[in-house]
């Protein structure tokens, strides 16, 4: 049965016309938004919203997890020829490829990259398929006492989220969660802050609230900074074919490395708050201290490009799990993919298990495809991507405001929603400007309602005791030793803030 | 006195704004919770009620940070940051007037809208922002606004099939010439 649904999940994948034509779009947009630094695949999949709004639920998943998770593999281009990193976690890669550029080495670097990236996709995916068989049996032991204590332990990933702010994280955390409970209020039927607007009945519409907190705000920011967004002269990367398929020959060559790497990354991104950041340095460590030569590291050694790029995509797989299964973000772009799920009819949640264990499959398939069909596409316009990095940012603000103008009304089809993407736009952008880490505000909004249907629910069935089932003793040793940890991140100093 | 002070005053009030608003908020919402029966108010209480009290000790913090413990910090989604100096106050200032400008045309990108649609708006906004903020030639400009256009109607009103709105103003109007 299981092995009927694997197989067919993949063949109503690649059988499908609509749904090649779907990836393909998807790998080139998420090329686009990967390899123009300032974009990145946040905002990828804030503005992809419109275009899936009238799509069924295969293909809009499809579509954006396609785009989503090569991401890194256009961003990893700019860094290797220019020196730019596409997104946050290709910095990783600069260390070494930039200096293989600079050595006449640009095409091995290229090859050596877009190989890793479509390997360490592969491995991530397949990471996330290897655990469903162990997770089921958990996950379907699940009730309402558990499903508020998840919704409780995503909450508690504010903090893992909030970089060095936890102050501030954990209060737009909570914002987001006080706007999740705008609307009709399903336990006694009453309206809560609707201030007798029609509109608002069914809540703040996620969709307008995520634009409004990312798209409007990195918008403001891009016309503020001004001009091209790499401030670095353009140098002329020649390279051929050969140089291409000798850098992907060196990711076979080190393939325990390969492996290695992939796997770190995987179980980086199923760990909420960590991020890409962190997957792509520790595997960059990994590699330097695994080597015997480490002093070739910083020089042009393409083992480190392998490890930060293979790490890169197969957090993606990783970052999935909790997302899917638990409604759980694994990362913030993990927490708008979810509000995105649930506009395209997908509810996260241990119910996945049971009920779409087929979208489940399709959405592993989608990740390994799309990751083999992007290395084969990039390995031809790698040169032109590389030029995106040149491209004047102020050009594409008034397309993307449109854009997210555009989705807000869509998503419900109110113009109302037009003026709660200003009203948060505004305060998303001074959330921005001072610092404010934002992620958390996408977890409260999403787990909010979860929390307070679960709670309800628990108390109902058991009262106060629900909270001394195992599974939630479990689970509440699990949000202490978060919150722990969290404390101790902090207490260390050595975080960052989150924007 | 000059623009840069008036740039640093703005970035230090800004700072304690953004905390008294969520502070504002917090304390609204908690209120307003008040009228609501037990089992409406209850997670409201739980969350706003900390919510509020988390506000207040960050503005506290905010009001009493020195002015010059400001740095600037880019992240991605991840933790890895790069540290860049302050901005020097001429381009604080500068800054502070692009931003103003940025906000205005995001004001005016949303009335226009609601008023007049996105036939009609999504175009002009394109057009005006483009030559306007950008500086854009005017041969761009009208390719930038057409283009605009042809997506809406090929991409969301054909292909997708979806309705976009047309404006509060544009009926009224459309009347008057018919």
């Amino acid at each position: 049965m299981e092995l009927e649904l694997i197989v067919s999940s993949f063949v109503g994948l690649v059988s499908s016309p609509y749904l090649w034509v779907l990836m393909l779009i998807a790998i080139a947009v998420g090329m686009f938004f990967g390899a123009v630094p300032g974009l990145g695949g946040k905002l990828a999949i804030a503005l992809a919203i419109p275009f899936v709004f009238g799509m069924d639920t295969v293909p809009g998943v499809v579509f954006l997890l396609a785009m989503h998770s090569v991401v890194h593999t256009g961003g990893s281009i700019p860094s290797i020829l220019f020196g730019v990193p596409g997104t946050g976690p290709d910095a990783a890669t600069i260390v070494d490829g930039l200096p293989m550029t600079q050595k006449g080495e640009a095409g091995r670097a290229l090859g050596a990259s877009l190989g890793a990236s479509g390997i360490g996709g592969v491995i991530g995916a397949l990471f996330l398929a290897a655990l469903i068989p162990v997770l089921e049996p958990v996950v379907l032991s699940f009730s309402p006492a558990e499903f508020f204590l998840l919704a409780i332990l995503g909450i508690t990933f504010i903090a893992l989220l909030s970089g060095a702010s936890l102050l501030k994280g954990v209060i737009v955390g909570f914002f987001g969660l006080m706007l999740a409970f705008v609307g009709m209020d399903p336990q006694v039927g009453i309206t809560r802050y609707t201030f007798g607007q029609l509109f608002l009945w069914d809540g703040v519409d996620i969709i307008t609230a995520i634009l409004a907190m990312f798209a409007i705000p990195e918008m403001i920011a891009l016309g503020v900074k001004g001009g091209s967004m790499s401030n670095i002269s353009m140098q002329a990367a020649n390279y051929s074919i050969r140089d291409l398929g000798q850098g992907i020959g060196d990711v076979f060559r080190h393939w325990w490395l390969t492996l290695r790497t992939s796997i770190i990354g995987a179980a980086i991104g199923v760990i909420p708050g960590l991020g890409g950041d962190a997957a792509s340095w520790i595997c960059y460590g990994h590699a330097v201290q695994s080597s015997k030569t480490p002093e070739r590291f910083g020089k042009g050694a393409v083992e480190g490009v392998i490890a930060p790029e293979t790490a890169n995509n197969a957090k993606e797989g990783g970052a999935l799990l909790p997302t899917v299964f638990f409604g759980v973000p694994g990362s913030s772009g993990m927490a708008i993919m979810l509000g995105a799920f649930i506009i395209l009819g997908v509810q996260p949640g241990p119910l996945m298990m049971v009920n779409h264990l087929d979208l489940v499959w399709t959405m592993i398939w989608a990740l390994v495809v799309a990751n083999v069909v992007a290395v084969i596409m990039f390995l031809g316009v790698a040169r032109w991507v590389g030029m995106l990095s040149f491209v004047r940012g102020g050009l594409l603000i008034p397309f993307v405001l449109v854009l997210a103008l555009l989705g807000s009304y869509l998503s419900r089809g109110q113009w109302q929603n037009m003026l709660i993407i200003l009203l948060l736009g505004l305060l998303g952008y001074g959330l921005k400007r001072f610092r404010w880490p934002r992620p958390p505000f996408v977890i409260g909004l999403v787990l909010g309602p979860i929390a307070e249907d679960s709670l309800h629910k628990a108390l109902a069935l058991w009262g106060l005791s629900f909270l001394l089932r195992p599974l939630s003793l479990v689970l509440i040793a699990i949000i202490v030793g978060t919150l722990i940890f969290s404390f101790l991140r902090h207490s260390s100093g050595r975080l960052v803030d989150v924007e | 006195m000059s623009n840069s002070s008036h740039a640093r005053r703005f970035a230090i009030s800004g700072r304690v704004v953004i905390a008294a608003v969520m502070l504002a908020i917090f304390v609204a919402m908690v209120l307003m919770a008040t009228a609501y029966p037990a089992k409406s108010r209850l997670l409201p209480f739980v969350i706003g009620i900390p919510g509020a009290v988390l506000a207040l000790i960050q503005l506290v913090k905010e009001i009493t940070l020195p002015a010059g413990e400001d740095t600037i910090t880019i992240v991605d989604d991840g933790q890895t940051v790069t540290d860049i100096e302050p901005a020097a106050d001429a381009d604080e200032a500068a800054n502070l007037r692009r931003e103003t400008i940025l906000i205005g045309s995001l004001i005016l990108l949303v009335v226009s809208h609601v008023l007049l649609g996105f036939w009609i708006a999504s175009p002009l906004f394109v057009a005006l922002f483009l030559r306007y903020y950008e500086g854009t030639s005017w041969r761009v400009v009208i390719i930038s606004a057409v283009a605009t256009w042809l997506t809406l109607y090929v991409v969301f009103d054909r292909l997708l099939t979806v309705s976009v709105f047309e404006g509060l103003l544009t009926p009224y109007v459309t009347e008057l010439f018919e």
